[in-house]
């Protein structure tokens, strides 16, 4: 009959320490002695899941390269070099990283994701840019495509540190900006110049939305002050 | 009347919203035990299990979905009785084991059968334990048994009144709202899949008895106030700011057999949350007592009950609601159980009573336990029961920390009540 020191209650023979506080049973009379029962029995029942998803993404994958190879192979064949089916494998590529590469990975890495999600974009607009020039690819292409993931990527930070409320001010308030950065891209590339005008009419709505939301998140925080001071 | 068929049955108002809730590994269950004083033999418990499930048709159903509502099927086979497992109330899946959606598992001397909560409530699974117990003592040690409603004779035919739905026979218009306000959580490292720890706390029943009777409470009144003195504690550790704090509150079910004539061997319970105000400071345990008390007395009424679960079977008998597809009814239960669910109380306490056997069957008997499953958002749960002079308390949590049941059995020790532990780690 051992008791432990910290809690106070009486250890069952089964236990070599206190189930409660971890505190060892020390028994200088009579020490501890493995039990002829346990309340329990030792084996543990495991479950699975039916369908092992990392599995069926590796399976997906290897599906997925059946067209892309093919179309590679055709192609070399018939024009004795890569042309086309550079689109076939971006594309592929693409939905590689968007749909198979997170369940793929053991743990969720969200900004992971997100980064080889638009890496895959940027390599394939590269290869469509082989195709074609890359005049468009690098002035215009490639930094709507870093803006994009920017905005994006802050705003998954946004969404998971701050409070619903200015999360969504905050991201509103980004997205105006991006659409700023946008135009000016965009004009500068077409016409030479830079004359704001479609992503102002975005960035005021969107800035006063943003307003509205601080608004709203700040009266909260009022109301729950009144109410903590009026407590009835 | 007694007819001894049925080829389905619709789900009972209590029942409804479990098969919506359950997830791949979540699905509500509990468990029920009893320990003989000799190693039990598999093959005459099996032989027993079969005349149980004759006489209690009502536990050999399957879930099965139909295009408004869920609905239970009859089956004809019969589930293996398995050996025990270190980690009870491990989640069923409804397509194992032919569908049953109960399990009758043994270790050494003792039988446990473990319960979705569809089919029936603790009271339900209480008979159906003590009736095959009592068959098992009968085949084993040829023993005659006094039966009663709480051990049915497997000689006796069913009667109609053991599977019906009492919700929707005894609600009536008077409805209560259902709404409660968000309550204290307990916080910890979730334990890996499958990992239910159990704490068994054996406490002797005058002791409890006594020390409740003090502050003029009922035992289950008295284990309420000290798991509501242990949650004050531990929120007040955690949030230094009152207005950050929630109610701690403490889920306790009622049999509501007790208000109404009834047979039924299905869902008939409700509950109640009785809890705290940490706005107005810190109780002190005879005030929580008093609380307590004065809580139960005028929530455990038949009317506040009936007003309580007619709420509940009137939005099962809504006329707008019942012609939704079953796909769209489910996804709103879920919604409407990750909300209302378990967040509107801190733990639930079941308890289950004194269970009082024909002298026949004590005589063979050890103890019976009472095991709650792990719920969604709270990762702990007590359920306890009482049989001869000891009372079970168990604790079963789904976190590795427990300063919960360390602080409800500490105070308990402090007050001059022993408290022996037991438990499934190794």
């Amino acid at each position: 009959m051992s008791y432990c020191v910290h809690c106070g209650v009486e250890l069952a023979p089964s236990e070599k320490e206190c189930p409660l506080c971890g505190a060892a049973v020390i028994d200088t009379i009579k020490p501890w002695e493995e039990p002829k029962h346990y309340p329990y029995p030792k084996t543990l029942q495991r479950t699975y899941d039916s369908i092992d998803k990392r599995y069926s993404a590796i399976y997906a994958s290897l599906f997925l390269a059946v067209p892309v190879a093919v179309s590679i192979i055709t192609d070399i064949c018939i024009s004795g070099n890569i042309t086309w089916s550079w689109y076939v494998l971006g594309a592929g590529l693409c939905i590689f990283c968007f749909f198979l590469m997170p369940i793929l990975l053991k743990k969720r890495h969200i900004y992971l994701n997100v980064a080889l999600d638009f890496a895959a974009v940027l390599i394939y607009l590269a290869l469509i840019a082989r195709l074609t020039s890359f005049s468009w690819y690098l002035p215009l292409a490639a930094p709507i495509t870093v803006i994009t993931a920017s905005v994006f990527m802050a705003s998954i930070y946004i969404s998971k540190h701050a409070k619903p409320f200015s999360a969504a001010a905050a991201i509103l308030v980004l997205t105006g900006i991006a659409c700023v950065a946008i135009e000016i891209l965009i004009d500068n590339f077409a016409f030479g110049y830079i004359k704001l005008f479609w992503s102002l009419i975005v960035t005021t709505s969107v800035f006063i939305t943003a307003l509205a939301l601080l608004f709203i998140q700040k009266k909260q925080r009022l109301k729950e002050e009144i109410k903590k001071r009026l407590f009835m | 009347m007694k007819e001894k068929n049925f080829e389905w049955l619709k789900l009972d108002n209590a029942a409804k919203i479990y098969p919506a809730a359950m997830s791949r590994n979540w699905t509500a269950m509990f468990r029920l035990s009893a320990t003989l004083k000799e190693s039990i033999d598999p093959l005459i418990l099996q032989q027993a299990l079969s005349s149980t499930l004759k006489r209690i048709p009502s536990f050999a159903l399957r879930l099965k979905k139909g295009i408004f509502w869920y609905y239970l099927e009859k089956i004809d086979g019969m589930p293996k009785v398995t050996k025990d497992y270190k980690n009870p109330l491990v989640r069923m899946r409804l397509n194992e084991d032919s569908g049953f959606m109960f399990r009758v598992r043994y270790y050494e001397n003792r039988i446990a059968v473990e319960i979705f909560h569809v089919l029936t409530d603790g009271t339900g699974g209480m008979i159906f334990l003590n009736t095959l117990i009592a068959e098992y003592i009968k085949l084993k040690y040829k023993e005659q048994i006094t039966h009663s409603e709480y051990v049915l004779d497997c000689n006796d035919e069913a009667s109609k009144e053991e599977w019906e739905d009492s919700f929707l026979r005894y609600a009536r218009d008077a409805k209560s709202s259902r709404g409660e306000s968000k309550a204290y959580h307990i916080k910890g490292t979730k334990e890996e899949k499958d990992i239910l720890n159990i704490i068994t706390a054996i406490i002797p029943v005058d002791k409890i008895k006594d020390k409740a009777k003090q502050y003029s409470v009922t035992v289950n009144e008295f284990l309420t106030a000290v798991m509501l003195m242990s949650l004050q504690k531990m929120q007040s550790a955690e949030i230094s700011k009152k207005a950050k704090m929630l109610p701690p509150k403490v889920s306790v079910p009622v049999n509501l057999r007790k208000f109404y004539d009834t047979k039924t061997l299905r869902n008939f319970a409700n509950y109640v949350n009785p809890g705290l105000e940490p706005a107005h400071g810190i109780y002190s345990f005879e005030e929580i007592t008093k609380r307590v008390k004065h809580f139960m007395g005028y929530e455990v009424t038949e009317k506040q009950l009936n007003a309580r679960m007619s709420a509940n079977v009137a939005s099962e008998k809504n006329i707008l609601l019942r012609p939704v597809p079953l796909v769209i009814k489910s996804l709103t239960m879920k919604a409407f159980f990750y909300i209302q669910g378990d967040r509107c109380n801190s733990v639930t306490l079941s308890n289950l009573g004194v269970v009082k056997l024909p002298e026949q069957m004590e005589k063979y008997l050890e103890r019976v336990e009472f095991i709650l499953g792990p719920f969604s958002v709270n990762p702990v749960m007590c359920a306890c029961v009482s049989f001869k002079d000891k009372l079970y308390l168990n604790f079963s949590s789904t976190i590795k920390q427990t300063d919960f049941q360390r602080l409800v059995l500490t105070t308990m020790v402090k007050m001059g009540i022993p408290v022996l532990v037991e438990s499934n780690r190794r």
